[in-house]
């Protein structure tokens, strides 16, 4: 890396004469590094900095930075601006990379073209001035920088004399396989667990699954409904008890059942007929005698499946 | 045999009695439905609070109520057996008079004897109270005293242990309810207590209440009636042997109080007295609900004041009695169900 000071610069740039100004004017110090300027051949990336000091009441325009693509063989591929203030001065430190796509025949002499670095000056209130004015804005030439390139090889390489040809391309490299490994077994186990959860919303799990208190009722009530006339009303009235006392986590009397509506809010919507069941229940088992129910076997079957539906998150 | 009309206008009897206690005592609507239920179970209650939470207003507004002769007597270390039946004096003549005491001094119209700080009394009197509660009777001056229509009436501060002596575990169970009153919590209440003049003089406010809304010869006959009129079927029978059961043995049922080995909790459950006692004031909730047949709730509505007394801790943990039995009874009754 050398460095090209700005006197010298200025010794050797008649054209930027004019526009470099002195050492009293806004540009304080300002310095271009470049890489050797030779050997570089087809695809090379050349980088070359600039540092630049100015008053603090100047600021660089970044649309004057060179474009992109700057000719036919030439594109700019990276251009970063590192911005510090420090001794009251406003500090730059541009680093640019040039890729060049020559394809000399023979050693050539090349050159980055020069361009202009444009600052404007802010005011006491830190707006820009108006940048069209001459007192507002001034502007740095960056100088061309030369260098050589080279052919990588002669234009024929004859087998018969023994010369090496051109290799093929290097295979390009395979991409690592652990990581989509790993990312694609996360999302089985992430999935895979949706799944299980999905399953247990929907009361598939043998184990501890949704429903499983008034599934198990409604098995019961249907198995004894086969029964006709003769069923065994109390077995089915203490299967439902049962699982009403299985979904409230205690034993649920009729007096808590206005507690157990508040705290299976689900359940609201069958308030009447699970009082009614209470009401008839508490009738058939601490009444005088067992008598005629108003729920027969189909009513009692009903409430179990609307309850099993509500028991499993389906309504 | 009382029938249906008898015993609803005997249940209106029965609500016109609360309400007229509720013209002295103010936010204690439980432990006035537990005295009434007493009253019509014709059993002994215990009560048991803090001090100034109106235990003996409560007790004198329902011997009121109640009518008949009422009698009281105030708890003290030297009180002894006799005092309660005869005392001696020298009578305007210079010659020694026995005269009955406060238990003899009515004969059969005592209807409420009201025992103050009843655990300040010693052991030998708890004995005598014992055979009064129990058999409404006592022998002196060679006879044997009877008290048909008696209902003791009992009370004790939790606050003071010293010079104290705990009831015996058979007294205990000779109380139909132990009753527990506790502060009123409701802001209104707490400020009528505190600022209406009518609450500062006790027998104004007693004053208030009516006398003899409940004719105390029929109790027996009315309570006696309820008992016979109010069902209890299979269902609720089974109910009662499983808490029963839960309270001799709760490890069995699943049930477990924090901080204590179950197995090692409990020294003796309810006995079976303890059960016909629950049963009764069970059928008594029952029969104030206007129900005839019991349900799980009449149970549990009379569970923790007619049970809570009867379960006897191991000596280990009879010491905090107080923390666990709630807990304890409260677990029973959620995890015992009917059918």
């Amino acid at each position: 890396m050398r460095r090209i000071h700005l006197a010298f610069l200025l010794a050797i740039s008649g054209a930027a004469i004019a526009e470099v100004p002195d050492s009293l004017g806004p540009i304080k110090d300002f310095q271009v590094l470049t890489p050797r300027p030779f050997g570089y051949t087809i695809g090379d990336v050349i980088r070359e900095t600039l540092i630049i000091s100015v008053d603090r009441e100047a600021v660089l325009d970044r649309n004057s930075l060179p474009r992109s693509r700057i000719n036919r063989w030439l594109e700019l591929r990276e251009a970063n601006v590192v911005e510090s203030e420090s001794d009251g001065l406003r500090r730059y430190r541009i680093e640019l990379a040039y890729q060049s796509f020559y394809a000399p025949l023979e050693v050539k002499n090349l050159a980055i073209p020069a361009f202009k670095l444009v600052f404007n000056s802010v005011g006491q209130s830190g707006v820009p001035k108006d940048s069209e004015s001459a007192e507002g804005s001034f502007h740095l030439d960056v100088p061309a920088w030369r260098f050589t390139m080279a052919p990588i090889r002669e234009l024929s390489v004859l087998r018969e004399e023994g010369l090496e040809p051109m290799r093929p391309d290097a295979p390009p490299q395979l991409p690592g396989r652990s990581g989509p490994i790993r990312g694609l077994a996360a999302a089985g186990v992430v999935g895979f667990g949706a799944g299980l959860y999905l399953a247990y919303l929907h009361g598939y799990l043998p184990w501890r699954r949704r429903g499983r208190h008034f599934g198990a009722a409604c098995r019961t009530v249907r198995a004894l409904s086969r029964a006709g006339e003769g069923a065994d009303y109390s077995a089915a009235y203490a299967a439902i008890h049962h699982a009403f006392n299985g979904v409230y986590g205690q034993p649920l009397f009729s007096e808590q059942l206005d507690e157990f509506f508040l705290e299976r809010p689900a359940y609201e919507p069958m308030r009447a007929e699970i009082k009614a069941f209470f009401v008839s229940s508490y009738e058939f088992f601490f009444g005088q005698e067992p008598k005629e129910t108003g729920f027969p076997m189909s009513r009692l079957f009903r409430l179990c499946r609307d309850c099993y539906d509500i028991e499993r998150n389906l309504r | 045999m009382h029938s249906e009309q008898q015993l609803a206008d005997w249940r209106e009897k029965a609500f016109r009695f609360e309400s007229e206690i509720e013209k002295a005592i103010v936010g204690q609507p439980r432990a006035i439905r537990l005295m009434t239920i007493a009253v019509f179970s014709r059993g002994h209650v215990l009560l048991e609070g803090n001090v100034g939470v109106g235990k003996t207003t409560l007790l004198r507004a329902v011997s009121r109520a109640v009518g008949g002769e009422y009698e009281r007597i105030e708890g003290t270390i030297d009180l002894m057996p006799a005092d309660l039946i005869y005392y001696t004096y020298l009578d305007e003549n210079g010659r020694p008079r026995v005269d009955p005491g406060p238990v003899l001094k009515h004969g059969e119209r005592l209807s409420t004897f009201f025992f103050n700080e009843i655990n300040r009394a010693r052991p030998q009197v708890h004995s005598l109270l014992l055979r009064i509660m129990a058999e409404r009777s006592v022998t002196a001056f060679n006879r044997e005293s009877r008290f048909p229509y008696l209902q003791v009436f009992a009370d004790r501060n939790r606050v003071e242990k010293e010079e104290t002596f705990e009831l015996p575990a058979a007294a205990r169970d000779r109380f139909l309810l132990e009753i527990a009153m506790d502060y009123p919590s409701d802001d209104d209440i707490l400020d009528q207590l505190t600022f209406d003049p009518r609450f500062h003089d006790v027998d104004t406010l007693l004053g208030a209440v009516g006398e003899a809304v409940l004719p105390f010869r029929e109790l027996d006959a009315i309570a006696a009636a309820i008992q016979t009129s109010i069902e209890a079927s299979p269902t609720l029978r089974a109910y009662t042997r499983n808490l029963w059961r839960a309270s001799h043995e709760p490890e069995r049922f699943g049930i477990s109080v924090a901080d204590a080995d179950m197995s090692e909790l409990i020294q003796a459950g309810a006995s079976p007295r303890g059960m016909s006692y629950l049963i009764r004031a069970a059928r008594v909730h029952a029969w104030l609900k206007g129900r005839n047949r019991v349900i799980p709730e009449d149970v549990q509505g009379v569970f923790y004041p007619a049970m809570a007394h009867r379960v006897f801790l191991k000596p280990a943990y009879e010491y905090r009695r107080d923390e666990l039995v709630p807990g304890l009874v409260d677990k029973i009754l959620h995890s015992i169900a009917a059918p």
